[in-house]
């Protein structure tokens, strides 16, 4: 038997062709509305899947992917954070070691900072021409305020400020910085005067502080992890371990309260209302509410449900709670009124953290 | 009652045997002569999808892992971190722990990740390598769902001296060297092959990870291994083989960043390896015993100074197999025997103990043929790890041959795969293994058919297979994460080779295409997981692969040139349109002259990888590189025994 295996050559080489030829059209770059927020999508550690998402308040609607469609290109790995800074984005990508500005109009890039920066947690303007980060460095234990120059995107100083430099906010000429521990462990808020950038004040509160609110009062109120210990056989180690809590610091920078929860996990994501009376906060796996006049911690959930972020939208008071079931998949956000019902659920990107408003 | 139902299958495939063998007795009994002491029970695998890897191949070279050899032969299914990185078997759309890797019938596969790396296996070490998809020898054991590869040593007795020496240079500063020595008498014969191999890995490609893009060189990518593999053969007599094994290897790779993470990693990764196998046959007219005893112990040394974390992983095994053989004449052959593994975990995140598990199997396998067309094989194996039952798995084969160039054959079979030491003895802080994990379980089965001729070979095969109780790792309580038996998975599909030969005035031609469809979804949503991940294609796995090979040989030339698809693959698991891997096509090309001087043999070689320069990734975050090329030179020297 012989074949004629020309013409079954050609056929496979068309098919092999076609095959390779039959790929999608990338979809669209979207101009999202100038009215409503960004969902920052963390992904998969490692896996280089964090992406944006938008939800445009006008439409109601969700746009997801917005950074790769207008750029043409990933976000990178483990995006941390947003903060939208004088109509620009700025995306703190942890894991990619950078900061991706963006113009918040059309979400196109328009500038990556990368060099002086290792592990990246937290932006905030301080003045038009210059913001802080927050940088946990590449140890995880050395943390420091990188410096930026907004004219030029670039790293001009830095300041030693303690383990794990997470969130900060900024009161008067005052920056707060809470100092998560990082790899390590570290139970301080360090006040940074932002015109001389020098550390002239240093908070104790309870162990592992990330999340830092100010109230309708002028109180900044800190949201702490607590600390796990653990024994050689790494069980936990229960003599040695702290309980989460949430500190209450006045103006003169003393700590006036702290309230601890009542077992070993984290206050988290601490979100306060618009009109400074309410805080918001994750712990074993629910969300909690209170009063900023309340001297205890709430007993009973504002919502049972688990979290892995929480924002809550400076304009109407909306809790958004973010869900990300598995850091594999598309995870999504559903949206509660001030008692806690949900008006509503998107689904966004991979692993969505935290929501950054326009 | 898993213990009775194994024992009653034993005595009752014993009795059968026994039986069928003494009604045909009166044929002629042949002396038997053993030429291996490695395990027979690949005979059971009548019907199955096979990939032998043929000696053209060899003859293109045989310098490098066996991932490159398998790019050699068009054949896909392999998840690559780029050269020098990990890379994994992923055969019918099952995941990376689910190919057993059997070197001459001990399972390779470590304890603690489940994963053997291909890219550690050099192919030079060893005389043939076979490769088989699908699941059809449950007698393989633990983890051989999606396939099993095997790598054998068998030093062939009455060869005289031999002596090769072989050389590669290529791109990025790749170089691979080896030499080996066998001596090979009547009774007795013995080698040593020696290899190392280096590469730098620090090709080029486009950065986009920041703005504006930048042409960049992969940093901290290199790789290097060393090693050698020492047989030792002795026959006494007609009765009696004894065979010795040695394989020691050391590895240092430097594992990059994603291309996501801007700076460059300082991490390295120290591995090596000690193996050590004995084997001892017994023939007797109509049975063999067969024995083996195997000693591996492997060191992982991972040090990231930025990161400061410094950790030694390593495992201690000892593996002993006792096979008996039963030659029934023209009627059949049947086998059984037990299979013991004693196996350690020492390994900082484990705590302060090193977990050790006892694993003993009892096999049993039948095969016979009812008629000249018909031929069937039943097998199964029960394993008790740490005294406790783990799934039956039994396998039943048929094939169907009307004529001699047609063969139909089908099998089903029902498999397992146990949790590993880091799946269920992980403790670090917050993330936790699961010391109550199940073994994973697999019931699959396949038709296909056979048709060869001396010009035309054509496989088609069809399968399908159900996992259940997969392993996954899902986030807990808070920021914990732990695996859990939940994912269910349904893998089916197609296979297809064929191969045809011609030759054109004095050119011997080949044309070899192979294609797979592999449909592999999740079928089951845990709790509060993402609905829509049912029914969804598995994460960075192709539906498409595919591959087109042309060969010519000419007077001691032999060119190839080799096209492989990749389809499109997603690297979320719900299928979104924003995380996907675009399909690539990449080409290579090999060309190799053969010389002969009286008793030297001197071969040259050369080869283009990616000849049309695509831009592609192994997975996301790896780019690999471009244009590539590589040449070298192989010595062979034979001086037979005297007569």
């Amino acid at each position: 038997m012989t074949f004629d295996y020309k013409n079954i050559f050609k056929v496979l080489v068309i098919c092999v062709i076609l095959i390779a030829t039959s790929c999608s059209e990338d979809p669209d770059p979207v101009k999202p509305g100038s009215d409503g927020f960004y969902v920052v999508n963390e992904g998969g550690f490692g896996n280089g899947n964090s992406s944006i998402s938008f939800f445009d308040r006008s439409t109601g609607q969700v746009t997801n992917d917005i950074f790769k469609a207008a750029n043409g290109r990933d976000l990178g790995d483990q995006a941390q954070s947003m903060t939208v800074f004088e109509y620009k984005g700025y995306i703190v990508v942890q894991n990619s070691g950078k900061i991706e500005v963006i113009n918040a109009d059309d979400q196109k890039s328009i500038a990556t900072i990368v060099k002086g920066i290792q592990s990246p947690r937290y932006f905030i303007g301080v003045s038009p021409s210059k913001a802080y980060v927050s940088d946990w460095s590449n140890d995880g234990v050395s943390g420091r305020i990188k410096i930026i120059n907004l004219t030029s995107n670039t790293v001009t100083d830095s300041i030693d400020i303690g383990k794990g430099p997470d969130r900060m906010i900024k009161v008067g000429n005052l920056v707060y910085v809470a100092n998560s521990g990082g790899y390590d462990k570290d139970n301080t808020v360090k006040v940074i005067d932002s015109n001389t950038n020098q550390v002239t004040a240093t908070i104790t509160v309870g162990d592992n502080p990330s999340g830092l609110q100010v109230d309708g009062s002028g109180n900044i109120w800190v949201g702490s992890a607590g600390a796990t210990a653990y024994n050689d056989d790494y069980t936990i180690d229960e003599a040695n371990s702290t309980k989460g809590s949430l500190s209450k610091i006045t103006s003169e920078n003393t700590e006036a309260m702290r309230l601890t929860v009542g077992g070993l996990g984290s206050v988290s994501s601490l979100s306060v209302s618009p009109d400074g009376n309410s805080l918001y906060y994750n712990y074993n796996d629910a969300v909690y509410s209170m009063k900023t006049s309340d001297t205890a911690l709430p007993t009973t959930p504002f919502k049972a449900k688990k979290y892995y972020g929480l924002s809550v939208s400076p304009f109407d008071g909306s809790v958004i709670g973010c869900i990300s079931p598995n850091f594999g998949s598309a995870g999504s956000i559903d949206i509660m009124d001030n008692t806690g019902a949900i008006q509503n659920t998107y689904a966004v990107g991979i692993g969505p953290n935290s929501c950054s408003f326009k | 009652m898993k213990q009775l139902e194994i024992i009653v299958f034993l005595l009752c495939s014993l009795c059968c045997s026994i039986g069928y063998g003494q009604s045909t007795r009166d044929s002629v009994t042949v002396l038997r002569t053993v030429t291996l002491t490695q395990s027979r029970l690949s005979d059971y695998a009548i019907a199955s999808y096979r990939l032998p890897l043929d000696s053209t191949t060899l003859a293109l070279g045989n310098t490098g892992s066996l991932t490159d050899l398998l790019r050699k032969q068009g054949f896909g299914h392999i998840r690559s971190y780029g050269p020098g990185g990990l890379a994994s078997p992923s055969f019918r759309g099952t995941g990376s722990s689910h190919t057993s890797i059997l070197w001459n019938g001990i399972n390779l596969i470590s304890p603690l990740s489940g994963q053997a790396d291909l890219s550690l296996i050099p192919v030079g070490l060893f005389e043939d390598a076979s490769i088989q998809t699908g699941g059809t020898t449950s007698l393989s054991g633990n983890g051989s769902i999606g396939g099993t590869i095997r790598l054998n040593n068998n030093l062939k007795f009455n060869q005289g001296f031999n002596a090769k020496a072989s050389s590669q240079f290529g791109s990025f500063n790749s170089h691979y060297h080896d030499l080996s020595l066998s001596v090979s008498k009547q009774k007795f014969a013995t080698s040593i092959k020696l290899f190392r191999s280096n590469a730098d890995n620090n090709f080029k490609y486009k950065n986009n990870n920041f703005f504006p893009a930048e042409m960049q060189r992969r940093a901290h990518s290199a790789s290097r291994q060393q090693g050698f593999l020492n047989q030792v053969r002795w026959q006494p007599n007609h009765q009696n083989l004894l065979s010795l094994n040695l394989w020691y290897q050391n590895t240092r790779y430097e594992i990059p960043n994603p291309t996501t993470v801007i700076r460059t990693s300082q991490a390295t990764e120290r591995d090596a390896f000690y193996r050590g196998l004995l084997g001892w046959t017994f023939t007797k007219e109509n049975f063999d015993v067969n024995y083996q005893a195997a000693f591996m112990r492997q060191d992982l040394n991972y040090d990231d100074p930025e990161k400061e974390i410094h950790s030694l992983n390593r495992y201690n095994s000892v593996i002993q197999n006792l096979e008996l053989n039963f030659d029934l004449n023209n009627s059949g052959q049947f086998s059984s025997g037990v299979h013991y593994t004693w196996e350690e975990g020492m390994v900082d995140a484990f705590g302060k103990t090193n977990p050790v598990r006892n694993r003993v199997a009892l096999f049993g396998a039948y095969k016979f043929d009812p008629s000249e067309q018909w031929n069937v094989a039943l097998s199964a194996r029960e394993e008790l790890v740490n005294g406790k039952a783990t799934p039956f798995a039994p396998t039943l084969s048929l094939t169907y041959s009307p004529v001699a160039i047609l063969q139909f054959f089908t099998n089903i079979s029902r498999n397992y795969r146990l949790p590993t030491f880091n799946d269920l003895f992980w403790k670090e802080g917050g993330v936790e293994g699961n010391p109550a994990l199940k073994p994973e379980l697999s019931i699959g089965g396949e038709a296909g058919v056979k048709y060869i001729t001396d010009l035309v070979n054509l496989q088609v095969v069809l399968f399908s297979n159900k996992v259940d109780n997969w392993i996954i790792w899902l986030p807990g309580s808070g920021y914990s994460y732990g695996p859990e038996n939940i994912k269910k998975v349904w893998s089916r599909g197609a296979e297809f080779q064929t191969t045809l030969k011609e030759t054109i005035g004095t050119v011997n031609t080949r044309l070899i295409g192979q294609y797979s469809f592999t449909a592999s979804t999740n079928e089951s949503i845990y709790q509060a997981g993402n609905p829509n991940e049912k029914r969804k294609q598995l994460i960075l796995t192709p539906r498409h692969e595919g591959s087109l090979t042309a060969e010519g040989e000419w007077k001691n030339f032999v060119m190839r040139i080799v096209a492989s698809y990749t389809g499109r693959q997603y690297n979320d698991t719900d299928n979104s349109p924003y995380n996907i891997v675009q399909p690539y096509l990449i080409t290579n090309w090999w060309l190799s002259k053969r010389f002969l001087f009286h008793q030297i043999s001197l071969t040259a070689t050369a080869e283009i990888n990616n000849v049309f320069n695509v831009a592609y990734v192994g997975r996301p975050g790896y780019p690999l590189a471009g244009i590539n090329y590589k040449a070298g030179i192989q010595i062979n020297y034979n001086k037979p025994n005297k007569l």
